[in-house]
């Protein structure tokens, strides 16, 4: 492997004391696919845009929305193949806690474990950081949990945020109608109109994926579950 | 020889506490080194672990898994519940089990979670789990656990429980060929952590 040969790592501080390779790697998530999450008081939403190039792709075969464990969701902006990754240890992480302590892992500390991962990368040698900020939802405790976890490895917890395209104008609108009070399915409907802001096109369910979580666990919504809401925005 | 069924632990739990109670001697072959030894380790806040065995193994497993409880405290700001923590504890002793250096020891662990109650977990050098409303370990378990399977009830009070723990010891003076003088007590509530009078010959006149 490159790393064996490399035994310094790529992301080197610029003399103005940043790290150039994650800037790069923001710009890289700043270009990708919008997504949203909100947190309600019963549950949080995570959605994104799912456009495809052409027709003839295979709508709904690949996920952007994907289940962790039965009670943690992820959603993300920027490279679809860097989020693999993650997913997949994501995943294992969540399922070696529950090995370890017979209990499903908090979400606070399957965020933390990502992150760490995520650090690594730009810190080891002979890797370039995860072009990939992702969105992760949570239940447990009887709350609610939404945190985003950038290229750099840092982790931040919302109540509600936008990344991607036009991040910006989303956490704008976010900021005027979030409300403490918000409930699961204003929510969703909220996120849809949150992604509509920037969306280029005709929004229909097949091009944009939905995923809450609530006491019941997480789950990814149904293309016609997904339409259902779509009728009601304007 | 091992003399890990010669020591004695006893566990009871009911609907507000765990009561543990564990002999206090440590023999080496046929000396007697101690009689307080202190087999009850606490764990957490709300969590006690009662430990017998080879000498050295006791000690040092309870160590561990305290500190490693400790730890997990330390990095995410709350303690594990007691089903984590004795799962925790399962998993390094079977994970041990197969390796060059097993530890030979016989555990019971009483913890109180805020959601569930109080709840009693017998462990084994074999690394068994279970969660029992009471149990026993050693030759003295025999002894007892008739005994408890006869006056356990679940609305029992701290005291009722002491008194059959206190019966228990009795039977194990009476018929156990081996000789077991102290017994160390500990109660695990909603309050947290309590050490309750030794039971001894003096005090079962």
């Amino acid at each position: 492997m490159a790393s064996e040969r490399y035994s310094f790592s790529l992301t080197t501080f610029s003399p103005s004391g940043k790290l150039v390779q994650i800037e790069y790697a923001l710009a890289a998530v700043a270009a990708g696919g919008t997504s949203v999450g909100i947190k309600a008081s019963n549950g949080v939403v995570i959605a994104t845009e799912n456009k495809h190039k052409s027709i003839l792709y295979d709508e709904h075969s690949v996920n952007k929305v994907e289940m962790i464990t039965g009670h943690i969701g992820m959603v993300y902006s920027g490279m679809g193949p860097d989020y693999r990754l993650l997913v997949t240890q994501a995943r294992k992480m969540a399922q070696q806690y529950f090995l370890m302590y017979r209990e499903p892992i908090p979400t606070a500390q399957l965020v933390q474990r990502v992150a760490t991962v995520m650090q690594e990368y730009t810190q080891s040698g002979g890797v370039r950081p995860f072009g990939v900020s992702l969105l992760i939802c949570g239940w447990d405790g009887d709350r609610p949990y939404l945190f985003q976890c950038d290229p750099s490895g840092a982790y931040f917890a919302w109540k509600a945020t936008a990344m991607g395209k036009n991040f910006n104008n989303g956490k704008t609108f976010l900021e005027k109608r979030y409300t403490e009070e918000l409930e699961l399915d204003d929510a969703v409907h909220t996120a849809i109109l949150t992604l509509k802001e920037g969306f280029e096109g005709q929004m229909t369910a097949d091009n944009i994926e939905v995923g809450i979580c609530d006491s019941n666990g997480f789950r990814r919504l149904e293309p016609a579950h997904v339409k259902d809401y779509l009728a009601n925005i304007p | 020889m091992s003399n890990i069924n010669l020591q004695c632990l006893l566990g009871i739990q009911c609907n507000d506490f765990v009561m543990i109670a564990a002999d206090q001697t440590n023999g080496h072959s046929i000396m007697v080194m101690k009689d307080d030894e202190e087999k009850i380790y606490k764990i957490s806040d709300k969590l006690v672990m009662g430990v017998i065995g080879d000498s050295g193994d006791t000690n040092q497993f309870a160590e561990y898994i305290a500190k490693n409880i400790q730890l997990y405290k330390m990095r995410n700001g709350y303690e594990l519940g007691p089903s984590a923590a004795a799962n925790f504890t399962r998993r390094n002793l079977a994970e041990y089990l197969r390796s060059s250096s097993p530890y030979f020891v016989n555990l019971l662990m009483g913890g109180y979670d805020k959601e569930n109650g109080p709840e009693l977990y017998f462990m084994d050098y074999l690394a068994s789990s279970m969660k029992v409303p009471f149990a026993a370990h050693g030759y003295g378990g025999y002894l007892s656990l008739s005994i408890m399977d006869r006056y356990h009830k679940k609305d029992a009070t701290e005291e009722e429980a002491y008194n059959i723990l206190k019966k228990c010891v009795e039977e194990v003076h009476r018929r156990l060929f081996v000789s077991l003088p102290n017994f160390q007590v500990t109660v695990v509530n909603r309050d947290g952590i309590k050490t309750l009078p030794v039971i001894n010959a003096a005090s079962l006149k």
